[in-house]
């Protein structure tokens, strides 16, 4: 038997509020009779006396509860608006036996809670190989427009980008470039794009002494800038050394992006989004433009009241709850269950935790968007995954448990 | 000497870029890098000293100074036993902040308003030519501020930061035995005082 939600055809779609038993079922136009016969396959007796006696709330009270929770946490807000998702994404999220799901009834009168359930086996992954020179050149039609999109964001999903190609890539994947363009238009936005960066650097770039003095947010920005730059990656080699003239540009850029969003302004961590991207693009422009692109995806890390922080530690709980129930109370039990322990992970996509070319390749999957976008809450999982025989064995408390994080 | 030492929790704060960073280094690994990375979210390091004759496990939390992490900092600041308020003596900016910083802490410390609390005040980077800040003017908030002591320190040359972090334990000791809050190890705290009178009886 198929998984309900492969059934369903058109994927994840909220519940409707249900008044009474005889409601029918909008939400994928499976028959009653189907949902019998999912019923009657299951082995526990109980579960279908009360599946004839209340079919709908028995199967998707219980079944609803995990799916909403999972589409919550693993798309963004507009994501979860367009309701109807491509089957490919949704299918084998959960079985029809579901081995180890325990249900309550207690909880809540005519609705079963799911207290517990068991994932299935994880699926073998295969790395593929990097999306070489030729194979992207490839995916170029006449006038210069990718072909294929889909195939394209795949391939680098499955193995990341060739370094010698980076920059052009990492190009679309930031935004500079519309994945839909011809050769002519990009010419048009490069263009466009250049005029703006130096037109917004200017206006810092002639703000005089005195008149800063009565600039108090600009100059706190500009003192933050100063400071952090020299204190980005200076064991790299295209940071090293004093008087490093790419200091200078890590600095300006910073301070152009203050005039670019200066709602937001400059938060410390921007400088780790920035550094990588400026290695690869090692022009001042394009740099500034794959940077914005790229805090277009965690600006709501750096916001002021911290809750785009928040809400992605909660998630990454709440995945666990599901993924993982064993190591989820652990850390709860030892005060670690509002995960400010990956705090660091999530506020600069695990910048620090990983070497420099090793972030490359990492960003540049999680930028495809595939398999979701919250794709950056699952590899914090399997993270945790790897540590926790340590973690468990050696009996860490909290203390331990936020050295793991910062390791 | 005692079989277990008692841990302490030392938090340092002040602006981002005054270097708690760098004088938790010094202090514990006796190393120091202008270039390291500055601090996100909350680091700590453990350091074992000897106080007067007590063993400390002395474990010091160092914190991102940004003000739009303070809902994630703050967190951390329970149970601490030593808060050290930290300012660069060539950022006047960072001294001017330390009321905000001490008002932050006692707050989500959950210290009661006016109870005696061991602060210690450092003015970092004493080693830097250029001052805005002179000893008289941390010196005249320190005694303003409940005398806590004041230190002026240098991460990059190591001056002071061990006498900064050592007097941080004695001046909590101090408070404790002048405020007779609580015996630190049951069974052992009339032996340990005699100790200590012994010991500074030597020392002076």
């Amino acid at each position: 038997m198929k998984s309900l939600l492969t059934m369903c055809g058109n994927g994840y779609k909220t519940l409707p509020e249900v008044s009474s038993e005889r409601v029918s079922i909008p939400w994928c136009g499976v028959s009653r009779s189907v949902l019998i016969d999912l019923a009657v396959t299951q082995r526990d007796e109980g579960q279908v006396k009360k599946f004839i006696k209340s079919p709908y709330t028995t199967t998707l009270g219980g079944f609803s509860k995990v799916t909403n929770f999972l589409r919550d946490v693993l798309m963004t807000p507009e994501e979860s608006q367009n309701l109807v998702r491509p089957q490919s994404e949704v299918a084998e999220l959960l079985h029809d036996d579901i081995p180890g799901m325990e249900i309550s009834q207690l909880d809540e009168p005519g609705f079963e809670m799911v207290t517990k359930t068991k994932l299935p086996p994880r699926p073998t992954v295969k790395r593929g190989d990097p999306l070489s020179s030729p194979e992207w050149n490839a995916f170029f039609d006449a006038e210069g427009r990718i072909s294929k999109i889909d195939e394209l964001k795949d391939i680098i999903f499955r193995g990341g980008v060739d370094p010698a190609i980076r920059a052009d890539v990492w190009k679309f994947l930031l935004g500079f470039y519309d994945w839909d363009s011809c050769s002519k238009k990009r010419q048009d936005q490069r263009k466009r794009k250049v005029d703006e960066y130096f037109r917004m650097k200017l206006q810092w770039k002639t703000i005089s002494a005195e008149q800063e003095k009565r600039f108090t947010l600009l100059k706190e920005r500009r003192g933050l800038i100063d400071k952090d730059v020299m204190r980005t990656d200076r064991t790299h080699k295209f940071f090293a050394g004093d008087k490093n003239p790419n200091l200078q540009v890590l600095y300006d850029i910073l301070m152009t992006y203050c005039m670019y969003n200066f709602d937001l302004g400059y938060v410390q961590g921007m400088s780790d989004v920035l550094s990588p991207i400026l290695v690869v693009m090692e022009n001042e422009v394009d740099a500034f433009w794959c940077f914005a692109g790229a805090m277009e995806r965690v600006c709501h890390n750096f916001e002021m009241d911290q809750n785009g922080m928040k809400v992605q530690l909660s998630q990454i709980h709440k995945l666990m709850q599901i993924q993982d129930p064993e190591l989820c109370s652990y850390l709860e039990a030892h005060d670690s269950g509002n995960f400010y322990f990956c705090f660091r992970w999530i506020l600069i996509v695990f910048k620090r935790e990983f070497h420099f070319h090793e972030i490359q390749r990492l960003w540049e999957v999680i930028w495809t968007d595939r398999p979701c976008t919250n794709f950056h809450l699952i590899i914090s999982l399997a993270i945790l995954d790897s540590e926790k025989s340590t973690l468990l064995e050696n009996k860490f408390g909290f203390t331990e448990i936020l050295k793991v994080g910062l390791c | 000497m005692s079989g277990r030492s008692k841990l302490l929790k030392v938090v340092l704060l002040g602006d981002g870029g005054v270097g708690k960073s760098s004088l938790m280094n010094r202090f514990v690994s006796n190393k120091f890098d202008a270039q390291s990375y500055h601090t996100i979210g909350v680091e700590f390091l453990n350091k074992e000293v000897t106080v007067n004759g007590e063993s400390f496990t002395m474990q010091i939390w160092d914190t991102a100074g940004q003000e739009r992490f303070k809902s994630l900092r703050t967190p951390f600041y329970r149970g601490a036993d030593i808060c050290m308020l930290t300012f660069a003596v060539n950022d006047r900016k960072s001294f001017e902040n330390l009321p905000m910083w001490k008002r932050e802490f006692l707050y989500y410390a959950d210290i009661q308003d006016g109870a005696p609390f061991p602060f210690i005040v450092v003015g970092n980077k004493c080693d830097m030519p250029k001052r805005e800040i002179n000893e008289e003017m941390a010196q005249s908030w320190c005694s303003r501020n409940a005398n806590a002591p004041y230190f002026e320190t240098s991460a990059k040359d190591s001056t002071n930061v061990e006498l900064a972090f050592i007097s941080a334990v004695s001046r909590m000791r101090e408070m404790e035995d002048q405020l007779d809050v609580k015996p630190i190890q049951t069974n052992s705290v009339d032996l340990s005082r005699k100790q200590r009178a012994l010991n500074s009886g030597c020392c002076s």
